[in-house]
């Protein structure tokens, strides 16, 4: 090999069979994929997120959860996500029409957060564990993030979205510690982490519940 | 002078008759060489003890939480792009500069522009890495850093890819080399893979998951296209010039280089196996994969013999034992990938702690030894003077390896039974996540460890410099003191 231009010519080659195969060629098989709108209720699904959701998603990014939260539910022969209950089907591409940027994740040292709205239910938000994780769960090494609640001195009655903490983690009597906008941008963005709904790419499966 | 006779001695041995004039050569590329070298070590001990208080933060979350730059979800990718844009991609192009200078015997073209190159570089890197941990990352796996660092850094590459394919253009001597190979392709595809990320994911970013799409082959080039090349082309020129003998079976040499070329441009997707995306693109990924044990199988072919041969010396030369060691975690590494990018085992290996036990190892032990001893070998010749304190590059190897070692064999294994745990629904999430505890633990140790053995090479460093620089700021002392007039030479 003593010929610099056929190296040269060489290189570019190799390199343009991967960038047209995985850059452009995903584009056009993927780039005007749309909400699907389901026959039977006339819903479209995945809806942008409101404003307050959408924020959240900004804070989430900026925190680096995805460090150890995954988002994404593998399918049921390449993993036992559905099994452990993070989802009732595998996630598909259309799921993530509006998730900008994209916090699929690599690693997992937490749990998957792909349905976590769909978890909590009508549960109350997890403030608590925003506030400091070792508050729910004994052990957990999830970074707390304290500056997301204002401590301030009770005037007449308590406010209605201040912690309750449990014992160990109490604050002065006399004081209370409320959640900024912040944090609860951030819960309506997590409780709006949720893809139960069947797509034609992708059924739902019943799942037995695992507690 | 006896240090700088032996240098020379050893130069001319590794050359063919007649020497050329490797003084000349060397001069020509000192300053760029050294500036890459040095900042690139600088950003290695940056990273290293970002992961090291990432680590921290995972054994005691409560300590430091009122600080959210501090937090583990921002440590960890600000340590990651410190370790691959500060200390990979410098140290690499720092040596492959002087490879390109050495093999095509010819000057460096426009050192002057390239050190302005890496001023830049570094610039753009400390604004980024402090965008990261203030909250202005941009959240895409593998770019975290903000668009306005990234051209910034895209920029500053340009002046030194622009003039070190000039420089390879100026070859002089006879066929081209393996090593020279590498360096070509990895100075043309690194500014190609972060323009086109750049567009398509931070700038213009697609819709839904072609974001990720683009990320996963971006992370896959920067990985075999850039990072590996570098380091290839670094082990294909030491091993055979300190051993003295000629790496065996070298015409397959050329195979690896176009297997590499080809694969690794396909191999990223295998990371996004099980998620949501098009069932093509990650069977794409995987067969590049596997397909990559090709130029893994020669590199251990070309380089293996030689090793083997002269083990007595690997043990013994400060330089080779980096590179021996480095040889053996990319056969190691690419193997577990390859096994590993097979559905059936990434249904239990990947995104768990054995995936990122690989990556490690692939990093810390494959690149960056190589890098390491690399520069063991030239920043003597571009002083022309010995390491002052030999003992502390054993120092330094041996805390690296036995860092390497507690990071990555308990997270390798530790790793596994998380994948199997995670699979088994009757096993609580909590309890699994639990039990990584031990994992961490061992990390900080080894990452505290190797954090010792990068500090124990920059003193050592320093130490050389400041040897090399003393005569002549004596003199520039003595001559301001006594205003003598005598023409003092510094050097």
């Amino acid at each position: 090999m003593n010929r610099g231009p056929l190296i040269f010519f060489g290189i570019l080659l190799t390199f343009a069979t991967a960038w047209c195969g995985l850059v452009l060629v995903p584009h056009q098989q993927l780039g005007d994929l749309a909400p699907n709108v389901s026959e039977e209720t006339g819903q479209s699904f995945p809806q942008a997120r409101p404003g307050d959701a959408a924020q959240g998603a900004r804070l989430y990014v900026s925190l680096g959860c995805v460090a150890c939260h995954t988002q994404q539910v593998r399918p049921e022969d390449g993993g036992g996500d559905i099994a452990r209950g993070w989802g009732s089907r595998r996630s598909v591409a259309r799921d993530y029409l509006y998730d900008r940027p994209l916090q699929l994740g690599s690693q997992r040292l937490a749990p998957d957060l792909a349905n976590y709205g769909e978890r909590l239910g009508t549960n109350p938000p997890p403030y608590l564990h925003l506030y400091n994780p070792r508050a729910i769960t004994a052990g957990s090494y999830c970074a707390a993030n304290p500056f997301f609640f204002t401590l301030r001195a009770v005037t007449g009655a308590p406010a209605v979205d201040a912690l309750r903490l449990p014992k160990g983690f109490e604050v002065a009597s006399g004081w209370e510690l409320v959640p900024t906008a912040e944090a609860d941008q951030l819960m309506a963005y997590l409780r709006s982490l949720r893809f139960s709904v069947a797509l034609p790419e992708a059924a739902l499966k019943l799942v037995e519940e695992n507690k | 002078m006896s240090q700088t006779g032996t240098i020379a001695k050893k130069d001319a041995l590794a050359a063919h008759p007649p020497a050329p004039p490797w003084a000349e050569l060397d001069a020509s590329c000192q300053l760029p060489v050294l500036y890459f070298l040095l900042s690139g070590l600088a950003w290695l001990l940056v990273g290293t003890l970002l992961q090291f208080e990432a680590g921290i933060r995972l054994l005691c979350p409560d300590w430091c939480a009122v600080c959210p730059a501090m937090t583990y979800g921002r440590l960890v990718p600000a340590a990651e792009n410190a370790l691959v844009y500060g200390f990979a991609s410098q140290m690499g192009l720092g040596i492959g500069l002087w490879l390109l200078v050495r093999l095509g015997r010819t000057p460096l073209v426009a050192s002057g522009l390239i050190a302005a190159g890496n001023v830049l570089w570094n610039l753009a890197l400390t604004v980024g890495i402090l965008a990261i941990l203030l909250g202005d990352g941009t959240g895409h796996a593998g770019l975290e850093m903000p668009a306005y660092s990234q051209w910034m850094l895209l920029a500053a590459y340009m002046f030194v890819g622009i003039w070190g394919v000039q420089t390879w253009a100026h070859h002089t001597s006879g066929p081209y080399y393996a090593s020279q190979w590498f360096l070509l392709g990895a100075m043309f595809w690194f500014p190609w893979l972060l323009t086109t990320a750049q567009l398509v994911v931070v700038t213009f970013p697609g819709r839904g998951v072609l974001p990720a799409i683009t990320g996963a082959w971006f992370a896959g080039g920067i990985q075999h296209l850039w990072l590996t090349p570098l380091a290839l082309a670094a082990i294909y020129y030491f091993i055979p010039v300190i051993t003295g003998r000629p790496l065996r079976n070298y015409h397959l040499a050329v195979v690896a280089f176009w297997s590499l070329a080809l694969f690794g441009g396909w191999s990223g997707p295998a990371r996004l196996i099980g998620g949501p995306v098009p069932a093509w693109i990650v069977s794409a990924g995987i067969v590049a994969t596997v397909l990559l044990l090709i130029p893994v199988t020669i590199v251990a072919l070309n380089t293996g013999p030689v090793l083997g041969s002269r083990l007595g010396q690997v043990c013994e030369n400060q330089v080779l034992r980096f590179l021996a060691v480095a040889v053996f975690c990319f056969v190691l590494v690419s193997l577990g990938n390859a096994l590993n990018a097979l559905r059936f085992r990434a249904a239990v290996t990947h995104l768990s702690l054995n995936e990122w036990a690989r990556g490690f190892a692939y990093f810390h032990g494959f690149v960056a030894l190589t890098f390491l001893g690399a520069a063991y070998h030239v920043v003597p010749r571009l002083m022309r003077r010995d390491w002052p304190a030999p003992r502390l590059v054993s120092v330094h190897f041996w805390f690296t390896i036995v860092g390497l070692a507690l990071v990555v064999i308990p997270a390798a294994v530790d790793g596994l039974r998380q994948g199997n745990e995670l699979n088994d629904a009757a096993v609580p999430a909590v309890k699994i996540f639990d039990q990584l505890r031990s994992v961490f633990g061992w990390r900080v140790l080894g990452l505290a460890l190797m954090s010792a053995g990068n500090l124990a090479f920059l003193t050592n460093f320093g130490w050389l410099l400041i040897r090399c620089w003393t005569p002549g700021i004596r003199s520039a002392v003595a001559l301001f003191i006594d205003q003598s007039g005598k023409s003092v030479t510094a050097r």
